[in-house]
């Protein structure tokens, strides 16, 4: 690796470190940093959003306008994607939305550890929203909701092909949705610690490098929100499959 | 109510009920957002076009080792996933494609 000098490398960031051991019959379930971590992450969003809302007035102040622009983009992201009928699982995108970008902007603090850069995380979450989707979508419309798999308007002959490549396609789903999250934020973050190893080794000249983490940073931030976004929104994309099977 | 201080703000309440309830609320496309930036996309187009490559082999693999059939799933397997990959892409530059066109027909209509 492009390690420095340093005793910590770019990739120490992620390591996870057990903070409470808990065996439950051969099974590792300690509580480790990473957990901590994700704890953290729900008590900050919690705290925040009951501050918020506590004093609903009818001018909002600053934090309630912060919860109110959230909800409504959040809102209006699902609305155009799935239409009204997909408002029922509002709770279920905003939770994932505020879950991903807080988990992105707390790795943002230095000394923070990012759970979404643990492609685990990631990938759990995928696979939990593409199950869900499924089921919905199956008990919305039983056995048609294998429409998906065959676009309508296709020769016969040429039907196995296309169930295969399309079956293939909706697997690569959960794979794409949890991938993408993951390794921005992983690269976004080794990209940033190794700039800051520079600073660093090159002394005086390490300014260079400085100024190239300050505008990093600033990206990295940006990501953050980008990627909470693009998760959010092909989970709405996702989910309208589950309500019009046939494109 | 006699005593309302605002008699025209209940009405105008009443009269607001009545049209939600015959005009399904629509979503309104005012709100696209804009944030989706060419790194965004460049991004979300190669995992969607790789990962189509790697769930087609992972498939194919699993395949080979279950009837003991290597390498030919595999190679099956591959060049659906490439496939799939490819379908991936192409529906997903689409999407795309429908935003900003719709994004660039709202700028042209504000702008008059």
């Amino acid at each position: 690796m492009a390690a420095g000098g340093e005793a910590h490398g770019p990739l120490h960031q992620f390591e996870i470190t057990r903070l409470i051991p808990i065996e439950v019959g051969g099974v590792d379930l300690s509580f480790t940093n990473s957990a901590l971590w994700m704890v953290i992450i729900v008590a900050v969003s919690t705290l925040f959003f009951l501050a918020a809302t506590s004093k609903a007035s009818l001018v909002p102040g600053r934090l309630q306008s912060v919860a109110e622009i959230s909800y409504e983009f959040v809102a209006n992201l699902l609305k155009d994607n799935t239409g009204t009928q997909g408002m029922k699982y509002f709770p279920f995108v905003f939770t994932i939305f505020i879950f991903v970008l807080g988990a992105n902007m707390l790795g943002m603090v230095p000394y923070s550890f990012t759970v979404t850069s643990h492609l685990a995380v990631t990938a759990t979450m995928s696979l939990v929203i593409i199950i869900g989707i499924t089921v919905i979508g199956l008990i919305k419309h039983g056995f048609g909701f294998f429409h998906v798999f065959l676009p309508s308007g296709v020769p016969m002959w040429l039907a196995p092909l296309l169930i295969v490549i399309e079956v293939i396609s909706y697997l690569t789903r959960p794979v794409s949705l949890s991938v993408r999250l993951f390794a921005n934020m992983m690269a976004g973050h080794t990209t940033l610690k190794v700039f800051a190893g520079f600073v660093v080794a090159l002394g005086l000249a390490g300014v260079v490098p400085l100024f190239f983490v300050v505008a990093l940073t600033a990206l990295e931030i940006l990501i953050a929100f980008l990627q909470a976004y693009i998760f959010t929104i092909l989970t709405c994309i996702y989910l309208n499959d589950a309500f019009h099977p046939h494109h | 109510m006699a005593d309302d201080p605002l008699p025209s703000l209940a009405d105008l309440d009443r009269r607001l009920k009545e049209a939600r309830k015959t005009v399904p609320a629509e979503p309104e496309r005012d709100a696209l957002p804009r944030s989706s930036n060419a790194l965004g996309s460049a991004m979300r187009l190669g995992v969607e076009f790789v990962s189509g490559f790697v769930v087609g082999g992972l498939i194919g693999w699993a395949l080979d080792r279950w009837f003991g059939s290597r390498p030919w799933l595999m190679i099956v397997f591959f060049l659906l996933g490439a496939a799939a990959g490819m379908l991936n892409l192409i529906r997903a530059a689409r999407r795309l494609q429908a935003e900003a066109e719709a994004r660039e027909e709202q700028d042209s209509s504000t702008r008059g």
